[in-house]
């Protein structure tokens, strides 16, 4: 009964962060015929909303247009659902397209080639066998990439993102600005493959001796299927998803650290929800100017982390069942 | 002290000499190549003499200057004058080791509980820390701002933030939950059972191997925090110095060059003083189960 509540009421979030998501390609942006400006700025006066207002929602009359405004207006007269919609589905295809592709296949492709050897462990025993010299090139690329794996694990992430975050600002300085956050997101994503790397070699060195390999050796399975099916797709799936989710929600939370620290998207057109949360956190409640409304972002970005930890622990359930 | 300790102990020690000349040379590289009319480009026209030039400098403790507030890069700073890296180092070490601290010890005593004693209070503590423990530091940072009000400099909740946020406190939870039910099933822990003996006195040994084992994982993530808590909070630290000294001189004044010559000090410090925790983790590590296997 409390699993069914459980499955049921992630469900349900989840579709409503969907439904979020998607609020900004139902409602069209009507362009300045649905800006709510305060008087004077575009020079015709369309009825004034008043700034940030609390998320009443109800029908604001403009001059010409009549809209319905779920979530109020921000500190400019737009429509704030709409931003957070906007919000709320680039960054998600952000940290999708930009950092869980790339991390997904390479670290799976690395710990397969840092993990897999055919039978024999060690390069003395190679060398013992006087086995063909491509196995023992091999066995030393294998030894080198484990190493830079390493080296890259060890190196605190941030200082590394950091870096390359300040570097693109600097060098494509005439490239869009949403180009520029998508290579930060790249970055973050090829440096964390270590971690899927690392995992999946565990899993195929501990596999290593148990009696399904050993069958599907006997009858004659190339080496490409034993890993690629009998491997990767029915042991280390539920591994893949499970980083996979965690890099998700890592790679937005990362978005919201590089525009709280001012490299973020300033122009008008884009949204992401970092670049939403540093804009309202001058007017966040319990300062001067303070208003509710503007923990918004932070509350949508809060419910996408619990979403993310939720389904990945009934996963781990699931994995251990 | 026997011998293969020595041996692994200088092999460890040439290892992370290697390592942070090859990780510090793939960030000079990167600023190297990236950046037009970069600091660094005044070493020379090629890469590796470049870096070598820088090295010889780095060594000779002539780490450079800050352009934009016109500072000397020293080691240690007793004046305003300079800015000593290490100085900001050694604060967010200590804010660092004071939350791993708190960190093991809260969860290895109440995963204790709630698995020796059975304890169900211990244990909705522990699903309740690892459920805030999935939020990432930066949402923490936002809480303690929004809810407790607390907006600048140093705060108990903020070593609390640290040792709970970024997924920290759940990852050594579940471990912890794993290593322990499989510690209960053992042999010697029945027998002191049954004799009535204390099972910690037991099973101090094991645990305190199993918290070493973690420390790899663990160390770099909470540099991680220990520099986004004191960016946001203006703490004394490595978070602070680039905020001041790095980023918002990028920010605003775009045309002057990046201060290569300080983020390369402190990455290459940062990454000697991670990988040299690593390396007194393994001889802790060899250290514990030597002398566990001589009694």
């Amino acid at each position: 009964m409390i699993y069914k509540f459980k499955i049921s009421s992630l469900i349900l979030l989840t579709f409503l962060i969907f439904v979020l998501s998607i609020y900004h390609f139902i409602s069209p942006d009507l362009g300045d015929n649905y800006f709510y400006d305060v008087p004077g700025s575009t020079g015709k006066l369309i009825r004034w909303a008043p700034p940030l207002n609390s998320g009443y929602p109800g029908i604001f009359e403009g001059g010409f247009e009549k809209a319905n405004l779920y979530l109020g207006t921000d500190n400019k007269g737009n429509d704030f659902a709409f931003r957070i919609s906007k919000g709320v589905f680039s960054s998600t295809m952000l940290s999708f397209w930009g950092s869980v592709l790339v991390f997904v296949f390479l670290g799976t492709l690395l710990g397969i080639i840092i993990g897999f050897n055919r039978t024999k462990t060690t390069l003395k025993e190679l060398l013992d066998h006087k086995e063909d010299v491509s196995r023992i090139v091999y066995h030393l690329l294998q030894g080198i990439i484990d190493y830079i794996l390493q080296i890259i694990n060890a190196i605190p992430m941030l200082l590394l993102v950091l870096i390359t975050v300040i570097v693109v600002e600097k060098s494509l300085y005439d490239s869009s600005q949403l180009f520029k956050l998508a290579i930060s997101l790249f970055v973050y994503g090829l440096l964390s493959t270590p971690k899927l790397a690392f995992l999946i070699k565990d899993k195929i060195k501990n596999l290593e001796d148990e009696e399904f390999i050993d069958a599907a050796r006997a009858s004659g399975i190339s080496d490409q299927k034993l890993v690629f099916t009998h491997i990767i797709r029915y042991e280390c799936s539920s591994i893949i998803f499970l980083q996979a989710i965690n890099i998700f929600i890592q790679a937005i939370m990362l978005e919201t650290v590089i525009a709280f620290l001012g490299y973020g998207i300033r122009q008008q057109k884009y949204e992401t929800i970092g670049k939403l949360i540093s804009e309202f956190s001058d007017s966040l409640p319990g300062q001067v100017m303070g208003n509710p409304m503007a923990i918004f972002p932070i509350v949508i970005l809060l419910l996408i982390a619990f979403i993310g930890n939720l389904w990945s622990k009934e996963l781990l359930d699931v994995q251990y069942e | 002290m026997n011998i293969q300790v020595i041996n692994k102990f200088i092999f460890g020690f040439a290892k992370i000499l290697f390592t942070t000349l090859i990780s510090s040379f793939v960030i000079f590289f990167v600023i190297y190549l990236f950046e037009d009319n970069s600091l660094l480009k005044g070493f020379g026209n090629n890469v590796g003499i470049a870096y070598f030039k820088w090295l010889t400098n780095f060594v000779q403790f002539n780490w450079g200057d800050v352009i934009g507030s016109n500072m000397k890069i020293v080691p240690f700073s007793s004046n305003n004058r300079e800015i000593g890296v290490l100085n900001f180092l050694y604060r967010t070490l200590s804010y660092g080791a004071a939350g791993i601290i708190l960190a093991l010890a809260s969860s290895s005593y109440l995963t204790f509980l709630s698995v020796f004693s059975y304890s169900s209070s211990s244990k909705i503590i522990l699903k309740i820390l690892s459920y805030i423990s999935g939020l990432h530091i930066i949402i923490l940072c936002f809480f303690i701002k929004i809810v407790l009000g607390h907006s600048e400099g140093f705060h108990i909740l903020i070593i609390i933030a640290i040792a709970i946020g970024s997924n920290m406190f759940s990852d050594i939870y579940y471990y912890q939950l794993d290593q322990f039910t499989r510690l209960l099933e053992q042999d010697f822990i029945t027998a002191a059972r049954t004799w009535g003996d204390s099972i910690w006195k037991h099973a101090r040994r094991s645990i305190g191997l199993g918290l070493l084992t973690q420390w790899n994982a663990l160390v770099s993530t909470i540099f991680t925090s220990t520099i986004i808590i004191e960016y946001y909070f203006k703490v004394d630290g490595i978070g602070y110095a680039l905020r001041k000294y790095l980023i918002k001189p990028n920010l605003s004044q775009p045309e002057l060059p990046v201060e290569s010559l300080f983020f390369m000090a402190i990455s290459f410090m940062v990454i000697f003083i991670v990988l040299s925790l690593n390396l007194i983790k393994n001889m802790l590590y060899i250290r514990f189960s030597i002398s566990g296997n001589n009694k």
